[in-house]
């Protein structure tokens, strides 16, 4: 067990090491960011001076050893921008973003598990038909696309709700409906299919065999065997709302993480964009990782990948 | 990630079908939903390929005098204009081109890669297999759309740079999908048979489990076509996408957005076209997943 969690934590670490690399080539491919802070009249010396002071004339290899030594510091450079450090940037939008992504994230679960275990029960009768159809409208509309319809019904003609920001509680209905859809399908669909394949299992027929009633048969023995594909995807889920949503927070015009990421790419604010990438990928792999851990202590048949 | 999460992405079917109970009574209304699926598909793929005979206007021509025209109002702009007068049919017909293209050609891309690293990873195990799946771990972590627009910002807008991208963000789900596949049939006897036949690895790797390997192939590929199709209108509508004037469907969804509340054909014509096509390529995803048996996400 111990051995098992140090192995999947070093991984974690290593995954995390290769995303941090990938980020800093690319933030030097970007262009040169002294050109971009520097006025248009200043000279080649001051040119030369703010190279030396950002460390920038030191070779790529010992550059890159100060980014992630600076980066385990939590120092992750300063927005071009703002002028202001890029994590502290970040930092004050992350409330925001959990704002809308709590909730998809509750609901999606709460109502997303009961709806798929009642479709499998219900298995090709028309409610069943008719919550898949609905599931797979879901997965094939992109975001934006619900978002607009959303304004255009509830905003344009029925003037219920606000489109735009974040000022009242209100203001939060519409991007998180934009933002339930495609999870809620996903558990859904999930939940159904894992649910179908326990009801065949030996273990089910056994329950069955033995009298036990049908509620306890499925919530009791079915159920939480066929969970655990679906903490999977919870889990993905939770990493997917603190990296927020470039897409729907541009919608709305939400100022959360998303549209944080989408202002600093028009303005060429790599330092930005790079703490919000390395932010991503950190809650990813971590929720990852504890995810497995749960695995492990759930069901402890699962092989570990220590003994792969 | 490790072996637990790829059982589960490989559990993330759908509707696996049952062993015990046949689902005889509903296939006649599952090929019907197929058949309709099948027609929607070809006519939208071949008004695609049509896009520069069936369109009634240049997709680029400006006409300022018939600006923000209604559906149906003008004979000549059936589908209406938008705020430049240009022609919304022509537009959304060349823009179900650029759709397919990336859709079709990213998918290709991807595929090939992916499987090739994937029967690599699973056959030889080993060091490769650390690698390749150390790529995939990587890949996994890096929220996708973040990274297209770093790298868009590098190497420009452009097709090729979009269908690059967009082959990028698959490969690492059919490689780790094709591992799996591979890791059991490398056990299964006639792989056995023709290693003690002398045959070489390479044979092996394609004659003898590349066949076995089509559904899955089959299905993955059907999937992420829609699934890139969807991804490239989002990256057209953050405006990393397609240069404009040409037309895409992500591109023409968010033009229309400043005029949602004077002029609704804009936004919503594109957008349901999109739907139709991505929907109706998974449906029949699904379809060959249940009729093939496999089981992928």
């Amino acid at each position: 067990m111990a051995r098992f969690i140090l192995v999947r934590m070093a991984r974690t670490a290593l995954t995390l090491f290769g995303v941090v690399l990938l980020t800093f080539c690319l933030g030097r491919l970007t262009g040169d960011p002294i050109a971009m802070m520097l006025p248009q009249t200043a000279t080649m010396e001051d040119y030369e001076r703010i190279r030396a002071s950002l460390g920038l004339n030191e070779p790529l290899p010992t550059q890159f050893i100060i980014y992630v030594a600076n980066a385990l510091r939590g120092d992750l450079g300063r927005s071009i921008v703002f002028n202001r450090p890029a994590l502290d940037l970040v930092a004050e939008r992350i409330p925001l973003t959990l704002q809308l992504g709590l909730p998809v994230l509750i609901v999606s679960t709460a109502v997303g598990i009961p709806l798929g275990v009642m479709t499998a029960r219900q298995r090709n009768r028309p409610f069943d038909q008719l919550v898949m159809s609905l599931t797979l409208a879901g997965q094939s509309l992109p975001a934006f696309f619900i978002g607009i319809l959303l304004i255009l019904v509830f905003g344009v003609y029925l003037r219920w709700l606000p489109t735009f920001g974040s000022d009242t509680p209100a203001h939060l209905v519409l991007p998180t409906l934009t933002l339930l859809i495609y999870p809620l399908a996903i558990v859904v669909r999930l939940t159904r299919s894992s649910m179908l394949e326990a009801l065949t299992t030996g273990y089910v027929r056994t329950a069955q065999a033995k009298g036990l009633s049908e509620h306890v048969v499925i919530y009791r023995h079915a159920l939480r065997n066929a969970l655990i594909p679906v903490v999977t995807v919870v889990g993905l889920q939770v990493a997917t709302v603190i990296s927020g949503s470039a897409i729907v927070e541009t919608v709305f015009a939400w100022p959360g993480i998303g549209l944080l990421a989408v202002q600093s790419i028009g303005g060429r604010d790599y330092p930005v964009i790079q703490t919000i990438v390395l932010i991503s990928a950190a809650a990813f792999c971590v929720v990852n990782m504890l995810v497995d851990l749960l695995y492990f202590v759930i069901d402890p048949r699962i092989q570990s990948p220590a003994s792969r | 990630m490790t072996e637990t999460t790829i059982s589960t992405l490989k559990t993330l079917s759908a509707s696996a079908p049952l062993p015990l109970t046949p689902p005889k009574p509903r296939r006649l209304r599952r090929h019907a939903t197929v058949i309709i699926s099948v027609a929607i598909l070809t006519l939208l793929c071949a008004a695609a390929l049509l896009a520069d005979v069936l369109s009634p206007h240049r997709p680029e021509t400006i006409n300022l005098r018939v600006r923000l025209t209604a559906p149906l109002t003008l004979p000549e702009h059936p589908l209406g204009t938008d705020a430049t007068g240009r022609d919304i049919l022509s537009r959304i017909l060349h823009g179900g081109r650029v759709s397919l293209t990336v859709g079709l050609l990213a998918t290709a891309i991807g595929l090939v890669l992916g499987t090739l690293l994937g029967i690599i990873s699973g056959y030889f195990r080993g060091w490769a297999d650390e690698i390749i799946m150390y790529l995939v771990d990587v890949q996994f972590a890096l929220p996708f759309v973040l990274l297209a627009v770093a790298v868009s910002l590098v190497l420009g807008r452009s097709l090729a740079v979009l269908i690059g991208l967009a082959a990028l963000s698959t490969w690492s789900l059919y490689a780790r999908v094709i591992r799996g596949e591979v890791l059991s049939l490398r056990e299964r006897e006639f792989v056995i048979a023709a290693r003690s036949l002398g045959a070489s690895d390479a044979y092996i790797m394609f004659h003898h489990l590349l066949p076995n390997l089509a559904g899955p192939l089959l299905v993955l590929g059907t999937l992420s076509i829609g699934r890139i199709i969807l991804l490239e209108s989002g990256l057209s509508f953050l405006g990393i996408g397609i240069q404009p004037p040409t037309p895409s469907w992500g591109g023409m969804i968010n033009e229309g957005r400043d005029y949602l509340s004077s002029a609704w054909w804009l936004s919503t014509l594109p957008g349901i076209v999109l739907m139709t096509l991505v929907l109706v390529i998974g449906t029949l995803g699904d379809w060959l997943r249940d009729r093939l048996d496999v089981k992928v996400m």
